[in-house]
């Protein structure tokens, strides 16, 4: 108990004096800059960790995004994080004889398994909706790309296209929040929090710098998320080594299960 | 604390895996079912992907099995025959089973054919069971109540292939146990779980073995018939996560342990009696799963 209480002190202490740093480096960036031959616009992000280890005590992680911006008053900030594209299979209930079943499915194609997207103001305050279309912005403008062969009707597809949205971020995977936040007119930072249920994967950073409803410059980065330890070791074994997984995922469970007889005999 | 599971690729509580272990196990100690019935159900509520669920499952039975099977093997209620028999049967049923799971995956129908399989299952033994179990601890109450025969004659002894089952003190077509083992193996590998709460009532009222060597007996061929599921499933799905069985079995095999040990002490009639509530209870939860009217109509499965 005793060990574990120091343990989580001196983690709390190591990832604010991160936070701190972070900030510092932060808040001199735009002075080191000052002396440089500054264009029209100057972009500079960076964030605290660039790759997301899914070890065996994944539960998540929160990243942080920080960086400078040469701003007038009234710029936005728009940051996205995209996560490896995936199929994704959308399934309608309807009751059949009283019972609830699956009676009409569709597949989306090309669909980003994470997505999340942080502005310093609503997305329909920065910029027309034309132009969130055309940039594919927000959660509403993501494309929306059915399989061949869906027998959806041109009728019901907005339904189905927030039944993803609702159901996605309801599993905490894609999310639209205006949570940026700037400081003295240069600094911003945004927080990124990837729910344990992330693939792993690249996931892309974008950030972008809006005025007066134009996008004016725009920065990238990537996160990685990965397997890694164990966990990972495991996942490599089952897929690659499947007859041998299944031989030894038996051996151990007859041992263990001989082992704890004994155990309980004597 | 939470933990990552490789294979179904969720964080979970650890506490809660193994308190799940321990009660399901327990209930398989007393029983000699693998709790499977239970676990399965449990797990996907907890959100495993059902088909990693059951993979899994079927693993974690062969260790609950193996150390349940000991005691019993010691006491020498264990038919070996007629294990055997019920273990082909197995395999063959199993085996098919693995392949109709996986096609009703690709038809997005796995999750209601699991949910329905139980519902019907568990409603009609349950259901038996406790008529049965109620009518014998009545008739004994009586005094000077009539000694029940060993059991009835009916048109299942005229099949072929007649054998001997010494232990069993049963002379029947092996043709039966050996249909029995198949139609169970189907069920095994479609809604992991043993097979127990099935096999034993068949084995009772079908084949009608005497209740002492029914528990051992189907332990010792459940080992073996989830152990090809395991196989089957960690070849074919890759659906089989150690890490889960792992913590399900540490639980499983202490409360198994102490299960024995409490089946031990109540008679035959009571025991069945008892089962008979709980598979009612789990299925009048799923029915009424299946006929509210869910939160959302809509459904998302990330394809891999």
């Amino acid at each position: 108990m005793r060990v574990q209480s120091l343990y989580l002190a001196s983690h709390l202490l190591t990832s604010y004096i991160r936070r701190v740093s972070i900030w510092l480096t932060a808040l001199i960036w735009p002075f080191i800059l000052s002396g440089q031959a500054v264009a029209s616009s100057v972009l500079v992000a960076d964030l605290n960790e660039k790759e997301v280890q899914i070890s065996t005590d994944f539960n998540g992680a929160s990243l942080l995004l920080f960086g400078t911006i040469d701003r007038d008053i009234g710029d936005d900030v728009v940051i996205i994080v995209e996560g490896p594209p995936k199929d994704i299979a959308i399934r309608l209930k309807s009751r059949v004889s009283g019972i609830w079943i699956n009676t009409e499915s569709a597949t989306l194609t090309n669909t980003p398994s994470f997505y999340q997207i942080s502005s310093t103001r609503p997305l329909n305050v920065i910029a027309s909706t034309r132009t969130l279309e055309n940039l594919q912005l927000g959660l509403q403008h993501l494309p929306f790309t059915l399989a061949e062969g869906s027998q959806i009707t041109e009728g019901e597809l907005a339904d189905w296209k927030t039944a993803l949205i609702r159901n996605m971020q309801k599993a905490n995977l894609w999310n639209e929040n205006n949570d940026v936040s700037v400081r003295k007119n240069v600094l911003f930072r945004s927080d990124i929090s990837l729910p344990a249920n992330v693939l792993p994967g690249n996931y892309n950073v974008r950030i972008l710098h809006f005025r007066s409803g134009e996008l004016v410059t725009e920065t990238k980065s990537v996160i990685v998320v990965r397997k890694s330890g164990l966990s990972a070791d495991i996942f490599e074994f089952a897929h690659n080594y499947s007859p041998a997984y299944g031989i030894l995922a038996i051996l151990f469970a007859v041992f263990m299960g001989w082992g704890a007889a004994r155990v309980f005999r004597g | 604390m939470y933990i990552y599971l490789p294979i179904a690729e969720i964080s979970i509580n650890i506490f809660l895996i193994l308190g799940l272990g321990g009660m399901v196990g327990l209930l398989s100690g007393i029983f000699g079912v693998g709790g499977g019935f239970l676990m399965t159900p449990l797990l996907i509520f907890l959100g495993v992907p059902a088909a990693v669920a059951v993979g899994t499952e079927a693993n974690q039975i062969v260790a609950a099995s193996v150390s349940g099977v000991l005691a019993h093997w010691r006491r020498g209620n264990v038919d070996i025959k007629m294990g055997s028999i019920l273990l082909a049967g197995g395999i063959v049923g199993s085996t098919l089973g693995v392949s109709i799971f996986a096609a009703l995956r690709e038809l997005g129908q796995i999750d209601l054919a699991i949910k329905l399989s139980f519902i019907f299952f568990l409603g009609i033994i349950g259901t038996l069971m406790l008529f049965e179990s109620m009518q014998t601890i009545l008739r004994s109450r009586r005094p000077g109540a009539k000694r029940r025969r060993l059991h009835q004659h009916n048109w299942l002894h005229g099949l072929p292939f007649k054998m001997r089952f010494r232990k069993s003190k049963l002379y029947i077509s092996a043709l039966l146990p050996f249909m029995v083992g198949a139609v169970v193996g189907v069920l095994s590998a479609i809604m992991g779980v043993g097979g127990g709460f099935i096999m034993v009532p068949a084995m009772i009222y079908l084949l009608g073995m005497p209740t002492s060597v029914v528990v051992g007996t189907s332990l010792f061929q459940i080992i073996f018939v989830t152990a090809n599921v395991t196989f089957l499933q960690s070849v074919q799905t890759q659906t089989v996560d150690v890490v889960l069985a792992g913590l399900l079995l540490i639980g499983g095999v202490i409360g198994a342990q102490f299960g024995t040990r409490i089946g031990a002490l109540l008679r035959g009639e009571q025991l069945r009696g008892l089962l008979a509530l709980i598979v009612l209870a789990v299925c009048l939860k799923l029915v009424t799963d299946v006929i509210i009217t869910p939160e959302d109509f809509f459904s998302l499965e990330i394809l891999r």
